[in-house]
C-alpha cells in the first residue's frame, strides 16, 4: 500500500517536473508584454536557487529614443538575483532608486533583444518591473530552494 | 524538465555500458574498481546536475532515477524477455564437478574464480565437491555443493 502510494507520488512528481511545474518546462516558460509591443519579457515562472537562468527582454521601435533604449528594472527582482551577464552589453549601467538602469545603443534596427543571465540569491517570489519609454511590464518568478 | 531528461539519459548510458561489459564487470570490486566507480560518479554528477546545484534539481534527479529503477523492476517482473535483455540470465559454469569450458570462456571466468567462490561461500576445497556453480545475473558466483550420501 505504502509502496504503491510512493510510486504514484514519484510518477506525479516526475510528470510535473517534465511539464515544468518545478521550473524549466512548458508550464514554466511564459511571456508578458506591455500590450503595444514596446516591451516584452520572456521568463521562467519557477526558477532554482543559485542556478543559471535567464530572462529575455525584447523592445519594439517605439522604445528607441535618439538611438538609445533606456531600460529601468525595478522591484524585488534586481535585488534578489545575481546578474551574471547581459547580452548585448549595455553602453551604460547604473544603479537607480529601487533597481537598475540599462542603456543600449541601437543602430539600424527596429527591434532589440536583450538576454539577462542571472542566478537567484533569494527564495520565494521575486517581482520585477521593466519600464521603457513610459511603458512598463511586470513579471514574477518563484525561486525554489 | 531538464533534470528528468538528464537522469533518463544518464541511466540509459550507464545501463548500456554496464550491460555491454558483462556480468563480472563490477561483481568483485577491487581498489582500482572502487576508484573507477568514484570517477564514474564524479563524471555523471556533472552531467546530471549541470550548473544547477539546487535541492530541487537534486530531488528531481533522485526521484527520476528511483522511478526508473522501480519501472525496470516492474517490467522485469511482468516481462521475462525484458528481464533477459536488461539484466541477463544466470549461466551454469560447473556441472557435477565438471567445468563447462564454453560458458566459462564466454563469461571470462576461470576455474580459480569458481574455486575462490566455493571456498568463500561453502568452504569447499576441490572442483569435484561442487554440484553446480552458477554465474548469477548480478555477477556473483553461487555454489551448490554435492550432498554426501
Amino acid at each position: 500500500m505504502w509502496q504503491r502510494s510512493g510510486t504514484v507520488l514519484l510518477v506525479l512528481a516526475v510528470v510535473a517536473a517534465l511539464a515544468g511545474l518545478f521550473g524549466n518546462g512548458p508550464l514554466s516558460w511564459t511571456e508578458r508584454d506591455s500590450g503595444d509591443g514596446v516591451v516584452t519579457v520572456a521568463f521562467e515562472r519557477v526558477t532554482h536557487h543559485k542556478a543559471d537562468d535567464s530572462v529575455t527582454l525584447a523592445f519594439g521601435p517605439e522604445a528607441v529614443s535618439d538611438g538609445t533604449v533606456t531600460v529601468e528594472l525595478t522591484g524585488t527582482w534586481p535585488g534578489g538575483v545575481d546578474v551574471r551577464g547581459i547580452s548585448p552589453e549595455p553602453t551604460e549601467q547604473r544603479v537607480a532608486a529601487g533597481g537598475l538602469v540599462l542603456e543600449f545603443a541601437v543602430e539600424d534596427t527596429d527591434r532589440l533583444e536583450v538576454t539577462v543571465s542571472f542566478r537567484a540569491q533569494e527564495y520565494g517570489p521575486l517581482r520585477g518591473e521593466i519600464t521603457v519609454a513610459g511603458r512598463s511590464v511586470s513579471f514574477s518568478q518563484f525561486v525554489l530552494p | 524538465m531538464d533534470a528528468v531528461l538528464r537522469a533518463v539519459a544518464i541511466y540509459a548510458v550507464l545501463l548500456v555500458i554496464f550491460r555491454l561489459t558483462g556480468k563480472r564487470s563490477m561483481a568483485q570490486v577491487t581498489t582500482f574498481d572502487f576508484i573507477i566507480l568514484l570517477i564514474v560518479g564524479e563524471a555523471t554528477q556533472q552531467a546530471l546536475l549541470g550548473e544547477d546545484f539546487s535541492i530541487t534539481q537534486a530531488a528531481l534527479v533522485i526521484a527520476t532515477l528511483v522511478l526508473l529503477e522501480r519501472l525496470f523492476d516492474y517490467a522485469s517482473w511482468r516481462l521475462p524477455r525484458f528481464k533477459r535483455v536488461a539484466e541477463g540470465l544466470p549461466v551454469i559454469v560447473v556441472e557435477n564437478g565438471r567445468p563447462l569450458q564454453e560458458a566459462m570462456t564466454k563469461e571470462q571466468i576461470t576455474t580459480d574464480d569458481v574455486l575462490s567462490a566455493a571456498r568463500e561461500s561453502q568452504g569447499l576445497e576441490r572442483m569435484d565437491q561442487i554440484k553446480w556453480a552458477v554465474l548469477e545475473a548480478s555477477g556473483g558466483i553461487s555454489i551448490v555443493p554435492k550432498t554426501s550420501t
